[in-house]
């Protein structure tokens, strides 16, 4: 844990970006933190408008349920890397959505939200990922940012999927996934 | 049978190239027009690129702003919860309106604006673009109305008395506007602090909308490349259509040139064949010809020679029967005969086997007589005068005849005993006749009546003969006996 921090020390503010940047100055302002929020290693699945009680999944939970991996761009630093963890959908399903639900809202932990079309989750194969190039996200400094888990798209063989616009659903430290 | 025209050969090729020509001219014009069309595609594909630059930069700077107007409202925040309320409320609600200010630019963005661009959209940018203008119009004036009452607030307090002068007690921890100012400007902060999660989401959405529209400006991008690709393509097949075509048709055109020339060949060979075969008959047909005349020539010397027999053998009977009344006869019938053997002599001799100089022939007659008849032929002088004529042996026959008979009669009785005197024979055109004199200087018989009217073989003969040529007979007994003989001018006769 030490030398984590002596590493977190030296991350300089540009790799770190605008996210980390963001996720920092909510703390003072503080009207953000609930109660409800899981711990960092924890993430909420919860159907919107329903009274059913959000699915919570730990490390080891997501890890226990089916895996897939591919290997595509990634958009964010411009390098082909292997993803793993488990499909979208599959979660979905494990949450009890319903069948009409067409889209989803995954928040990230620093509040950023970003839409997704259900048909796309389906079509594509998004991935909850937390497995990086065969490493857990964090196990050294370049995916550290990631978070436990967060959502990666198979761009290969896909020139419909124009990076330059679905890198924006590529979230990082995924929290909540709302189904609507 | 044939008109002056071109070459058919030459007719063609220059129809083929004019053909070529034709196509050539093509080619370049289509390349030409496509080149055009490929020309402003590139244009257009630059314009594309120059606004698609453009609205990415304006997209980019609006979300710069935003991310300035964001810091710039943490620090605030940070300063009036962290450090108290130590920064004078004049600058403060002046920092407030510039950052009001400066969070109006990114309201510039219309859904409308994106129409058409933003494709199937799946990240709701339109949905949530105009939410987020409608929630931070709203926002945005609470801001102004909140910072307008803060600013109110504080004139109040600085014409009151309540509040402290600028800059006075700045750094001593005290509040430098009075209560009512305070409470105006920590409602205006209270709503910054709402403000700012909107204002980092709508942040994060315009950075949303320039990817979307980078992306819809690539696929446009792409599109028009895939034109041009195709126009390039279009071109490209076009034109090896055009030129294959083209060279199909020379070929079959050389192809039919080839064909014409080896007809014309052909025919030319066949002509050549003909005219050999004809060759060769007109040769044949010559030596046919000349071998009649070889045979024709030996028929006449055979004639000659028979007749010339004949006129021996009568020569030979002459002097066996002695002198007397026979002998004359003898001598008379041996003249005649011989008189026809120089005809056959003067034909088999002749190159032109139908006629006979007239001239030539006399001459050699009254020569022939004179040698024969007169004891001293150089007493007897000859006065020949002949025009050129030519006549057939039918014609020639009879004259020569007469003319035997006629200088026979003036050698024998015109000259005397002495047998001096002169022979005048010639031959004119007349008119439509020709003119025959024979004629002496000597002596005119006592009774020329005696010599047309006599019963005389020679003078029955001459009558005769001049009736045959269709001619007629004249006697003139001024100085000497002149005969006058005319006969028709036959004009396939020949003539002077």
């Amino acid at each position: 844990m030490r030398e984590d921090d002596r590493q977190l020390g030296r991350i300089p503010l540009a790799a770190i970006g605008l996210l980390a940047c963001l996720l920092c100055a909510l703390a003072p302002a503080g009207g953000f933190a609930e109660a409800a929020q899981p711990s960092p290693s924890a993430l909420s699945v919860r159907i919107a408008g329903g009274d059913k009680a959000p699915l919570l999944l730990d490390e080891e939970a997501i890890k226990a349920l089916p895996q897939r991996s591919f290997t595509t761009l990634d958009p964010w630093d411009g390098k082909i890397h292997e993803f793993s963890g488990v499909l979208l959908s599959v979660l979905l399903e494990k949450a009890g959505a319903p069948a009409q639900a067409a889209k989803i809202t995954v928040t990230a932990r620093n509040k950023y939200t970003i839409p997704i079309r259900r048909s796309d989750c389906e079509k594509y194969g998004y991935l909850l990922a937390w497995k990086m190039d065969g490493r857990p996200f964090g196990d050294d400094k370049a995916t550290r940012n990631r978070g436990f888990a967060s959502i990666a798209i198979d761009f290969t063989g896909r020139p419909e999927l124009d990076p330059e616009l679905y890198k924006h659903q590529l979230v990082w430290q995924v929290s909540e996934i709302v189904v609507e | 049978m044939r008109k002056p025209r071109v070459p058919p050969e030459l007719a063609a090729s220059r129809g083929s190239r004019a053909l070529l020509y034709a196509y050539a001219s093509i080619i370049i014009l289509l390349v030409f027009v496509v080149g055009l069309a490929y020309r402003g595609d590139l244009e257009l594909k630059e314009l594309a690129g120059e606004r698609r630059v453009d609205f990415e930069r304006n997209i980019a700077e609006q979300g710069a702003a935003l991310t300035r107007v964001v810091f710039a409202l943490e620090e605030l925040l940070v300063a009036a919860a962290g450090e108290g309320w130590r920064v004078e409320p004049a600058p403060l609600a002046e920092l407030g309106r510039s950052l009001v200010n400066h969070a109006r630019i990114p309201m510039q963005i219309e859904p409308s604006s994106l129409e058409g661009l933003l494709g199937d959209d799946p990240l709701f940018l339109a949905e949530r673009l105009e939410v987020s203008n409608r929630v931070y119009e709203s926002r945005i004036g609470r801001l102004e109305s909140l910072l307008d009452a803060a600013e109110a607030a504080l004139g109040e307090d600085l014409a009151s008395g309540a509040g402290v002068a600028s800059g006075a007690a700045l750094g001593k921890g005290e509040a430098q506007g009075g209560p009512a100012a305070l409470a105006a400007l920590e409602a205006f902060l209270a709503e910054v602090r709402v403000f700012l999660p909107e204002l980092k989401e709508r942040s994060a959405l315009s950075m949303q909308v320039a990817g979307a529209y980078h992306a819809a400006n690539r696929a446009n991008l792409a599109h028009i490349d895939e034109h041009i690709g195709w126009n390039l393509v279009e071109l490209s097949a076009l034109s090896a259509l055009l030129v294959l075509v083209s060279v199909l048709i020379i070929r079959a055109r050389l192809a039919a040139e080839r064909e014409l020339k080896a007809h014309k060949a052909r025919l030319e060979a066949e002509a050549e064949v003909r005219n050999e075969e004809l060759g060769a008959a007109n040769e044949s047909l010559l030596e046919a010809l000349a071998a009649k005349d070889v045979l024709i020539k030996e028929i006449h010397h055979r004639v000659k020679n028979n007749l010339s027999m004949v006129a021996s053998l009568i020569s030979l009977q002459r002097d066996y029967a002695g002198p007397g009344a026979a002998e004359g006869a003898f001598e008379k019938l041996g003249e005649r005969i011989q008189a026809i053997s120089l005809i056959h002599e003067k034909l088999y001799r002749s190159a032109d086997l139908s006629r006979i100089s007239f001239g030539d022939y006399a001459a050699e007659l009254v020569e022939s007589l004179r040698s024969s008849l007169c004891a001293d032929p150089e007493a007897v002088a000859l006065d020949l005068e002949f025009e050129e004529a030519r006549f057939a042996p039918d014609l020639l026959l009879p004259l020569g005849l007469v003319v035997t008979e006629l200088v026979t009669n003036s050698l024998k009785h015109a000259f005397g005993k002495e047998g001096r005197g002169r022979i005048r024979l010639s031959l004119a055109p007349a008119g439509e006749e020709w003119l025959l004199e024979v004629g002496d200087d000597g002596t005119p018989p006592a009774d020329p009546k005696a010599i047309l009217e006599s019963s005389s073989l020679g003078s029955v003969l001459v009558q005769s003969l001049v009736k045959q040529v269709k001619g007629s007979l004249a006697l003139d007994l001024s100085g000497g006996t002149n005969f006058a003989i005319r006969f028709p001018r036959n004009p396939a006769e020949g003539g002077a």
